[in-house]
Formats: C-alpha cells, sequence, structure tokens
C-alpha cells in the first residue's frame, strides 16, 4: 500500500499539486484523469521524489520515505514514462537486467532468465538483442513495462504511458496493462485514455487545478459524476 | 624532383614519433578531461573551481611554454633544490604536456557530452534506484562516451598538428625531422614541404575517417 498526505508542490509561482492526499491499496488499480495542466504527472513524479514534494509525507506499507531510504524505496515503486526513456546504448535485454543487477545484485543468469519471461510476458522475447532505437514506440513502451517490472515492485506508476505513441499502437500496450492488472499488479496510472480507465481502474480520481475533486468507481465517475467540473471535463473528452 | 621525394622521405620518418605522441595524448587528455568535467560539476565549491583554474591556466598560456616548463625547467628547479633528476627520454614530457593541455580542451568536451544526455535517462535510472555513481558509470557517461568519440578523433588531428611545437624542446617527431635534415643538407623548401605533404597525408584521410563516423552515428540516431 502506498500513501501520500498533503503533498505540496511549486514551480516558482504555479501552485501545481496542492495539498493531495492518495492512497492506493494493494492489488488496485487507480487512474488520475484531469486535464493538461492539472498536476497529475506533478503528483505522480512527488511519489518517487522525481519532483521533490515541498511538503507532504509518503508511506509504503507504513514506512515512511526519507532522503535516506530513498533509493531503496524507488525501488518498490518502478515507474513507467510517457517518453518511455529506454537507456538507448543498451540492448532491450540490458536495459531490463541493468537495474536488477547493480541495484538489487541480483544474479546475472538469474535476471537474464527473468527478463526473457517478461519480454515473454510483454510479447517481445524475439527483441531481446534488439536496441531500442530498432523498436517502435509501442514496443518501447512494453519493454520499459518490462523493466520496470523486473524490480518486482510493490506498485507501478504509470506517467501518460501512451500519450506519446501512434494511435495504432496505444491498444498493445493497454494491452499488457490490462493483463497487468488481471494479474493483481498494483498500479497508479495517470492517463487520458478513458476507456482503459473505465474497464480496468478499480477506482478513479480526477484532478483539476492541482487538487483531487472527487474521487469514485468507475461507474461513479463516468456515469454520475458528482463534482460540475468533472462533468465539464468528462463532456468534452468523451 | 628526386630531392622533393627524399623530403617527404626524411618527414615520414618522424611520424611513429609524431602519432604515438598524439595517441597517447589523447588517451591522457581523455582521462584527465574526464576527471576535470566531473570535478567542475562536482557540487563541492573546492573541487569545481581548482578544475576551473586548471583550464583557465592550460587554455591561457601557449602549449610551447609549457612544453619548456615541463621539459627544462622542472628538471632545472629539481635539480637546483638538490634532487638529480632527468627525463629519461624528451618523448615522456612531451607527451604529459600534450595530454594535459589537451585534457583542458576535451573537459569541455565531454561535458557538453554530458549534458547533451536526454534527463529522462537519468530520471529513468534514479527510478529504478541507482546511486548517483550508479547513474553516471551505468548510464550517463557511457551515452555521453558516445557523443563525443567523433570530437576525440577531431582531437587526434589537432593534436597531430600542434605536437609540431614539440620540434623545439628536442622531440625528434615529423618537423624536426626535418629541420635536421635541412640543417645538414640545406635543402630548406624540400624539407618544410616535405614535412607538410605529410601531416597533410595523415590528417587528411583521419579527418576524413571522424566525418564519415560522425554521419554514421547520426543516422543510427546515437
Amino acid at each position: 500500500m502506498i500513501k501520500a498526505t498533503n503533498i505540496h508542490k511549486h514551480f516558482n509561482d504555479l501552485h501545481a499539486v496542492k495539498g493531495v492526499d492518495i492512497t492506493v491499496n494493494d492489488g488496485e488499480v487507480l487512474c488520475i484523469i484531469g486535464p493538461s495542466g492539472s498536476g497529475k504527472s506533478t503528483l505522480l513524479r512527488c511519489l518517487n521524489m522525481l519532483e521533490t514534494p515541498d511538503s507532504g509525507t509518503i508511506e509504503i506499507d507504513g514506512v515512511q520515505l526519507t532522503e535516506n531510504n530513498l533509493r531503496e524505496m524507488r525501488t518498490k515503486m518502478a515507474m513507467v514514462f510517457q517518453n518511455f526513456n529506454l537507456f538507448s546504448h543498451l540492448s532491450v535485454l540490458e536495459n531490463i537486467t541493468v537495474a536488477p543487477v547493480n541495484v538489487k545484485g541480483v544474479e546475472k543468469v538469474q535476471a537474464d532468465k527473468k527478463a526473457m519471461e517478461l519480454l515473454k510476458l510483454v510479447g517481445l522475447e524475439d527483441k531481446a538483442n534488439a536496441y531500442p532505437r530498432n523498436l517502435s514506440g509501442g514496443q518501447k513502451q512494453r519493454v520499459a513495462i518490462a523493466r520496470a517490472l523486473a524490480m518486482d515492485p510493490d506498485i507501478l506508476l504509470f506517467d501518460e504511458p501512451t500519450s506519446a505513441l501512434d494511435p495504432e499502437m496505444v491498444g498493445e500496450v493497454l494491452d499488457v496493462m490490462k493483463k497487468l492488472a488481471e494479474e493483481g499488479m498494483t498500479m497508479l496510472v495517470v492517463t487520458h485514455e478513458m476507456g482503459f480507465a473505465r474497464e480496468v481502474a478499480d477506482d478513479i480520481i480526477f484532478m483539476a487545478d492541482g487538487e483531487i475533486v472527487e474521487r469514485g468507481t468507475a461507474e461513479q465517475i463516468f456515469e454520475h459524476p458528482s463534482h460540475e467540473r468533472t462533468q465539464s471535463f468528462l463532456k468534452k473528452v468523451l | 624532383m628526386e630531392v622533393y621525394l627524399q623530403g617527404i622521405l626524411v618527414a615520414i620518418k618522424g611520424t611513429p614519433i609524431t602519432i604515438g605522441v598524439s595517441l597517447f595524448s589523447v588517451i591522457i587528455g581523455a582521462a584527465v578531461g574526464l576527471g576535470l568535467a566531473l570535478l567542475k560539476k562536482s557540487e563541492k565549491k573546492v573541487l569545481s573551481i581548482i578544475a576551473k583554474i586548471y583550464i583557465e591556466i592550460v587554455r591561457g598560456t601557449p602549449m610551447i611554454v609549457q612544453a619548456l616548463i615541463m621539459a627544462y625547467g622542472i628538471p632545472y628547479l629539481l635539480q637546483q633544490n638538490g634532487i638529480m633528476f632527468k627525463w629519461p627520454h624528451l618523448i615522456i614530457p612531451a607527451m604529459i604536456v600534450c595530454g594535459l593541455n589537451s585534457a583542458a580542451y576535451m573537459a569541455e568536451v565531454i561535458r557538453g557530452g554530458i549534458q547533451a544526455v536526454d534527463p529522462g535517462q537519468v530520471e529513468a535510472a534514479q527510478s529504478l534506484g541507482m546511486s548517483k555513481s550508479q547513474v553516471n558509470r551505468l548510464i550517463v557517461l557511457p551515452q555521453a562516451f558516445r557523443i563525443v568519440i567523433p570530437s576525440f578523433g577531431n582531437e587526434f588531428v589537432t593534436l597531430i598538428k600542434e605536437t609540431a611545437v614539440l620540434s623545439f624542446v628536442g622531440v625528434v617527431e615529423i618537423l624536426r625531422s626535418a629541420q635536421l635534415w635541412n640543417a645538414s643538407t640545406f635543402e630548406t623548401f624540400p624539407a618544410y614541404i616535405g614535412a607538410a605533404i605529410v601531416y597533410l597525408m595523415l590528417t587528411y584521410p583521419l579527418s576524413k575517417g571522424v566525418a564519415a563516423l560522425e554521419k554514421r552515428m547520426a543516422k543510427e540516431d546515437l
């Protein structure tokens, strides 16, 4: 379980995240939707301190994240980025094994074996020796998901994982994410894919202007949004 | 015509020394330059200031002066203080000076290479729990290195030409070979034209090679 309390983040004069509380329970898929600039990506990046929050606390399974345990805590919440950020000088296999081997001290043979299993899971076992530059966007993102899974994280953080993809490649990435959700992976997904959120999310959070406007099940949010800002946002995107 | 050919052949005799000194200097320059680049971006102010001072001194003084200090000044100073010191071979101070000189320039190139690495690569590495030194060693430096390889090649070409100043400290490289031959034969024009042709024979294919490498890397998008 990951729990963040009263997260604030400023960028100069912009108050990007305004005292947000968020909890993701084990096995839960939580989607964050909302207009551009609503602070949803910033919130996600605050959770693993890629952005340092101005204030607030973050806990995983009751252990508070601090400067000293940051690295260890980060291994528990692997992140998938909008722009994939695969290591361009490493092969697909090395991309997946570099962190387990160097950060967690996993044996190379073990890490390779696990990486091959994960590549199979994302349907790319034939690309193990390819380099990122030879992959399509959808393939890159599936490798990025495999790389995140290789750390055996407690939770996966997705930062708009399909926003940089050509439309025809969105499906293959969402399919992998659905599969993970079915297997009980804990996921926090910032997304513009309303169809995915509706189908897969246990809970949906609607964010606007740095605040959580409302949280509810897909049905509550999409069919009976209680807040007027949610209603007007959904009217625009659906 | 024959005398020109002879001039070229004489200059060629200095080629191994010129190439050798240049190659060693590139290696020393890359290693020390990497150190300087890392010092310069260090969070400890003292370290970055040391690197800056070093770079300013090296860039602000002519290499020939540095070479004279290293080859003759330092042995003299040590001897004055009762330490019997003599370079076993003048090629050693020559390589040190060219290498340390090159390092000051390479530091900037390497720093540029490090900055050219996509910040997203660093974020991804951090998000996987890598420490700062792991991020540098496993992700940033290998990528920066690839970015600056063509610059290393260009620096090698530059050094081949710049090592000509070593003829003044008595290292028998291409130019010194030509000078010595001129002194004994008085074939002044063939001697120096010969040297020029040999330098060109080295630098032209090398620069073309570097340009081709750059082009290929741009195509590979790395």
